[in-house]
């Protein structure tokens, strides 16, 4: 296979390894008094030179193992069992021998790397810090040494980003800086605590890519700890996954991810969309994650798990080996999961009919701030320029791109939400038709944040029900009965009306957040990263909720995510932006199958994937989006593009018609591919 | 630093300023006719003519108050109704004995508050942070009217060991900046406790542990930089509220400060004094903001202050 | 961030006392018997607080030399200390309420308007509320009592004004960041009528914070008005109040201690009292907020 190419091989299990955890448990002091357990023992190895992937939906306990394991969790945080580094046991060292560990031999980079850096010092003054610690270095010696540093995780102009406060740089740059200052001690383990989360697709390929040459280089090993189950399989060459605080399955990802035999993890790998291709239904586990402090008896997945028996129940079963593989569960499955029903994406519109919506070069542009008025602060910024598409009726059309890119500010401006400063947006005759109330009984938005897209303090019943009391619409007895009828419509126990938001789970929440936005049946729906905030298993959920409403309503959707994987499940028809403006705009199968324009391309191969095929074989794309203040002039991906020629730097490219509805804004693209 | 951006605050100083002052000139002659409040009955109807003319009270409103802004440009406050001297003299008589009084206090009140505050947040959850959290609320709710006759009753009275009242050597200060500093000591124990650990639960304190900087290093070169940055903000607004929290403080010890002079004339309704010092409490909260925002900008590179763009 | 990393993260910031449970028990305990005994003062003062009697004059409390009936001894023109002090706490309580009630009422609508007019009117009101802030109140009431002199109703509007200020800023800030919340986009996207958003929806969601403000500025407010009354600018005889007490009491301090420490220690004790009781209620709803 040529896998072996991007991953180390897998190290003999015979090596003895570099840092060994055995019955690890972490007990929090739980907020009504007493302890609340949240890693429930783990056992693991990391052998020196290999890659441990470390996967789990939020509440898992994935971080929190980590950081017991170097002892970086609040003293009140109780550890329980035996950790040792290269023989030495963790738990016993003295301050002095477990600071020169940290960062020394073992080095950890966290999730949110703008918030790891101290926002008062410079890039330079702690990475120096460091060196001074783990190198002794002194004077020239020392400078030379950061700008190597910063060079070697590919800073563009070291000396200059020295100098620069960590918020004068992008999330990217932060934490290639990271990873910089945990090289400093040449540590032999890595850990990686969710190191790409926080960023977009491409920079997320570049940190991944960047993590495996400096491994390759290097030798050391690492544990990268991700929810993402393609960044696990492009990255690591053994996974252990972990649910509810224990690990339920490990071995060689090859073979886990061909052949999942834990529920939990065929679950989680089935309910994860794909890029390449749509399954009819994404089968989603039922349920939601357990609260740390609130297992089930028995097998803690027992109450989502399709293949419980009685015996689950009774008692946890324990983490057999077999061979190089572990496995947590009564009644694995055996074999490799059925080939998925592949089905194909139709664009699913009446395109001839009347358009739901007509934008028309949209544009907005953000008036710089002003201090008393006087004095400007910053240039004008042009959130979303010359966006023009179609949306037609009873058609799912996604608007995807990286964040800032303007396409939340589209789904504003068709939302109502926001006065477009250029441009025209053209509704159908029917969103004029009731003159008064028109535009909230034509489109609603459903966006992300389900904790804040519900008033905490008023019972889910009345939330649904505000619309139509706002509206006028029924008496109080009809409106209680449309409340059960959305209820059952998204999926929801009508015993839930009278609870309040915070006693549902964040997948319960988006159902209501949908019932309430179908309360005045609108035809169209705006999602605005409907599922982001959602965990892989439970978003399946809803996604699948809202694929079926859209089919049986006859919904008009535009579906606006980061997410590719998310959009190839939904939409028929996709346009793509990038500095806010659309550079390519195609039907899913097209723009997934044969993408054209240089930065779709870049940013469907940066797509992580879990299946093992699909490994990107060539450079990620380099650079970062331009700050929305100064779009570079031309073809605004040029600083980024290899195929750029002179021109793309003085002309901005328009949309052209390559293909029956396949659109670029490039010079170059020709649809030869 | 960035220049607009100070233009900018100085501007706002300036307007805030005026506002005051245009508000003061509002109330003045809306309390009526300001000759006969300032001079009362002591006066005759002839001098009150004379004095209408004198400060153009006769004129126009919108004259008046541009009258009244450069008479206040050129320190001129009006006169005491009591002593007929300079208000704006009476009270920079007494300003120095303000300002020694709060400066000690004050100094007293950091030595010991932001101490204690971090050692508290180091502690957290220790005996030592109880006790020091217990008297720190303790502190700023016993008030300087009630600490200040304690104190008296106890080391004047009782033992007699230290003077009562009145100036005179260091030893005339030592019950007044006590209880003065105790509250302020109080407060700034609290905030300190609160902002270091506010500093010390977030990531880039974890981060520092875990590249394995020492304890120290964390605590005193990554921690407490940050959490100066909301101290600088309560001190400034201390040493701005200075005169006023000084007020009951100075009475309790016949201290012969601005505050006792405020509530002397206060009881005499002796306008032009009060005036003067109202605006002087102004000027000088409004310079400290500055300050204050001059400094956390030093503090803080995400300010925009500090940043070129 | 999952509940997992969020228990692993921050620790609790709030102040822990020495006594804890106890403490914050007795602080309630005092709290409640205020309340009672500004309620009921009038009722159950064993003497008429004006009466005096030359021949009782600066007895000492029982137990350090003094007789009954009067409990905490008596005052100078021979007043029974015990009916002035439940008549002063009465009235003290009385002015502080009021004073609140005023100050937070008119800094709520405040902040609630320049919230949401924006604009302009939000750059004047927040230009008010700065320089408000910009100006210590204590100087603020002496100027306002200098000028108008001092009767009982523009004392109590006096008292009222102090806090206004904290309490528009805080009030439109949180009401700026309530309307950023999904639900409220959400029902702007219903074309829900402001008010209806403001009074059923953004209103009981920033009350929690609010209050924790009125606990926290109702022992400011008891300072004040004793501070002012101490100072003789405040409350005026022949009414009595804490302060005013303290402050006629002082003089006495050589020869009849027990006259300024009384009405003091109750100041003392209800100020700590309530600020215990007020971080224990922002504790508590603090918690209940984050999920
Ligand atoms: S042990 Fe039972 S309940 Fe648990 S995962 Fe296996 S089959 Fe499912
Ligand atoms: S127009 Fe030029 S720079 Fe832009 S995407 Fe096409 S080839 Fe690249």
């Amino acid at each position: 296979m040529d896998v072996a190419l991007a991953v180390p091989p897998v190290t003999r299990v015979d090596t003895p390894p570099l840092l060994a955890l055995w019955q690890i448990t972490v007990d929090f002091a739980a907020r009504g008094g007493g302890m609340v357990r949240v890693v429930h023992g783990i056992d693991l190895d990391i052998r020196p030179g290999e890659t441990l992937g470390l996967v789990g939906e939020s509440g898992s306990g994935k971080s929190v193992t980590c950081l017991a394991a170097l002892r970086l969790l609040p003293a009140e945080a109780q550890i329980g069992g035996r950790i040792a580094f290269d023989g030495a046991d963790i738990a016993r060292m003295g301050a002095a021998q477990l600071q020169s560990l940290r960062g020394g031999r073992i080095a950890i980079v966290f999730q949110d790397p703008a918030a790891a850096l101290n926002p008062t010092q410079t890039i330079g003054w702690q990475l120096r810090e460091r060196l001074v610690r783990h190198q002794g270095l002194r004077g020239e010696a020392l400078q030379a040494a950061a700008i190597a540093a910063l060079a070697r995780v590919g800073i563009a102009d070291p000396a200059q980003r020295l100098e620069d406060y960590p918020h004068h740089l992008s999330g990217g740059m932060c934490q290639r800086a990271m990873i910089a200052m945990a090289l400093t001690g040449k540590p032999s383990l890595l850990i990686a605590d969710e190191p790409t989360t926080a960023l977009d697709v491409t920079t997320q390929a570049q940190i991944l890519a960047l993590l495996r040459d400096l491994q390759r280089e290097t030798g050391m090993a690492m544990v990268l700890v991700s929810h993402d189950l393609g960044v696990i399989a492009e990255s690591c060459a053994r996974v252990a996954v972990m649910y509810a605080g224990r690990i339920v399955e490990q071995g060689p990802t090859t073979e886990i991810f061909a052949t999942p035999r834990h529920p939990y993890t065929r679950g989680l790998l089935d309910s994860l969309p794909r890029i390449d291709h749509v399954v009819a239904r994404l089968a989603a586990m039922p349920g939601a994650l357990p609260q740390p402090g609130r297992l089930p008896p028995g097998c803690s997945f027992a109450p989502r798990c399709d293949r419980a028996r009685p015996a689950c129940v009774a008692n946890m079963p324990r983490l057999e080996m077999q061979g190089a593989r572990a496995l947590r569960c009564l009644h694995p499955h055996d074999g490799p999961p059925a080939p998925p029903g592949i089905v194909q994406m139709e664009p699913g519109a009446d395109q001839q009919g009347v358009p739901m919506v007509e934008a028309q070069a949209l544009g907005l542009r953000y008036a710089p701030r002003r201090l008393l008025g006087l004095f400007a602060r910053g240039a004008a910024v042009q959130a979303v320029d010359g966006v023009s598409f179609t949306l037609h009726r009873g058609e799912t059309l996604g608007l995807v791109g990286e964040s800032g890119c303007g396409k939340s500010t589209v789904a504003r401006m068709v939302a109502g939400l926001l006065t477009p400063s250029n441009g025209a947006l053209r509704f159908a005759p029917e969103r004029n038709a009731a003159p008064g109330v028109p535009a909230p009984r034509f489109a609603q938005l459903v966006f992300q944040d389900p904790l804040g897209a519900l008033d905490p303090r008023q019972r889910i019943a009345a939330q649904i029900a505000e619309p139509l009391e706002i509206h006028r619409i029924g008496n109080a007895a009809s409106r209680r009965a449309e409340v059960l009828r959305l209820l059952d419509a998204v999926g929801l126990d009508p015993a839930l009306a009278e609870a309040f938001p915070h006693r549902l789970s964040g997948g319960q929440r988006q159902r209501v957040v949908l019932a309430r936005a179908l309360a005045l049946r609108p035809p169209m729906l705006i999602a605005d990263e409907p599922f982001s905030a959602l965990d892989v298993s439970v978003q399946a959920q809803v996604i699948e909720l809202l694929a079926e409403l859209q089919a049986r309503e006859a919904l008009t959707l535009l579906f606006i995510s980061h997410d590719l994987r998310v959009v190839r499940r939904i939409c028929g028809r996709v346009a793509v932006m990038y500095a806010g403006r659309i550079v390519e705009t195609a039907p899913a199968e097209r723009l997934f199958g044969s993408p054209q324009h240089p930065y779709t391309q870049a940013l469907l191969a940066a797509v992580p994937s879990p299946d093992l095929g699909a490994r990107p074989s060539h450079q990620p794309l380099r650079g970062e989006p331009p700050s929305p203040l100064r779009p570079p002039p031309g073809c605004r991906f040029h600083p980024r593009c290899a195929m750029a020629r002179p021109l793309c730097r003085v002309e901005a490219p328009a949309l052209r018609e390559l293909f029956q509805g396949q659109a670029v804004a490039c010079h170059v693209a020709h649809g030869d591919a | 630093m960035n220049g607009a951006w100070m233009a900018a605050k100085l501007l706002r100083a300036a307007a805030t300023l005026l506002l005051a002052v245009t508000v003061v000139f509002i109330v003045l002659r809306l309390a009526g006719d300001p000759a006969e409040i300032l001079f009362g009955d002591n006066v005759g109807e002839e001098s009150l003519i004379r004095y209408r003319a004198l400060w153009g009270l006769d004129q126009p409103l919108g004259v008046q108050y541009l009258l009244y802004l450069r008479s206040l440009l050129l320190g001129d406050f009006g006169l005491s109704s009591q002593s007929g001297a300079s208000a704006w003299q009476l009270m920079m008589g007494r300003l120095p004995y303000t300002l020694q009084l709060g400066g000690v206090s004050l100094l007293l009140a950091v030595l010991i508050g932001i101490p204690a505050g971090v050692a508290a947040a180091l502690a957290r959850g220790s005996l030592t942070d109880r006790v020091v959290m217990l008297a720190a609320v303790s502190s700023f709710c016993i008030p300087n009217f009630v600490l200040g006759v304690v104190l008296i009753l106890v080391f004047a009275e009782q033992f007699g060991w230290l003077p009562s009242h009145g100036t005179g050597g260091i030893w005339h200060l030592v019950l007044p900046a006590l209880t003065l500093g105790t509250g302020w000591a109080g407060v700034l124990a609290r905030f300190a406790r609160s902002a270091m650990l506010e500093v010390l639960g977030q990531p880039y304190i974890r981060g520092a542990r875990a590249s394995g900087l020492t304890e120290g290093r964390v605590r005193w070169r990554h921690a407490l930089p940050n959490a100066a940055i909301p101290l600088v903000t309560i001190l400034g607004f201390m040493v701005g509220g200075l005169v006023a929290g000084a007020i009951v403080t100075e009475s309790i010890f016949a201290w012969p400060g601005v505050g006792r002079l405020l509530v002397d004339s206060v009881k005499l309704r002796d306008l032009a004094v009060v005036q003067a010092i109202v605006l002087m409490v102004a000027a000088t909260m409004v310079a400290a903001n500055l300050v204050v925002d001059v400094l956390s900008a030093w503090l803080n590179p995400r300010l925009p202050a500090a940043t070129g763009a | 961030m999952d509940q997992v990393t969020a228990l692993a993260e921050a620790p609790p910031r709030r102040a822990r006392y020495l006594g804890g449970k106890v403490l914050l028990g007795v602080a309630v305990a005092w709290l409640a018997l205020m309340v009672v005994a500004a309620l009921t003062a009038h009722m159950i003062v064993p003497f008429d607080y004006r009466a005096t009697s030359l021949e009782a004059r600066l007895l000492p409390p029982v137990g350090l030399g003094g007789e009954f009936p009067y409990l905490l001894g008596t005052d100078h023109l021979g007043r029974d200390i015990l009916s002035r002090l439940l008549h002063s706490i009465q009235l003290s309580m009385a002015v502080a309420l009021a004073g609140s009630l005023i100050g937070a009422g008119f800094g709520i609508t405040l902040g609630f308007l320049a919230a949401h007019l924006r604009g302009v009117a939000d750059s004047v009101c927040m230009a008010l509320v700065d320089l408000q802030a910009a100006m210590p109140f204590m100087v603020v009431a002496l100027g306002v009592l200098a000028l108008f002199g001092n009767n009982f109703l523009l004392f109590i509007v006096v008292i009222g004004l102090h806090g206004w200020e904290r309490y528009a800023r805080l009030t439109r800030s949180l009401v700026l960041a309530e309307v950023e919340q999904g639900y409220v986009t959400a029902l702007r996207g219903f074309r829900a009528p402001p008010l209806l958003i403001y009074r059923r929806h953004v209103l009981p969601n920033i009350a929690a914070a609010l209050i924790v403000n009125f606990t926290l500025s109702f022992p400011e407010i008891i300072l004040l008005e004793s501070g002012l009354s101490f100072l003789g600018l405040g409350i005026q005889p022949p009414l009595t109040s804490l302060g005013n007490m303290l402050g006629f009491g002082r003089d006495y301090v050589a020869d009849a201690w027990w006259l300024p420490i009384v009405p003091g220690v109750v100041i003392f004790i209800t100020t700590l009292a309530m600020s215990l009781a007020g971080d224990a209620l922002r504790d508590r709803l603090d918690s209940s907020l984050n999920l």
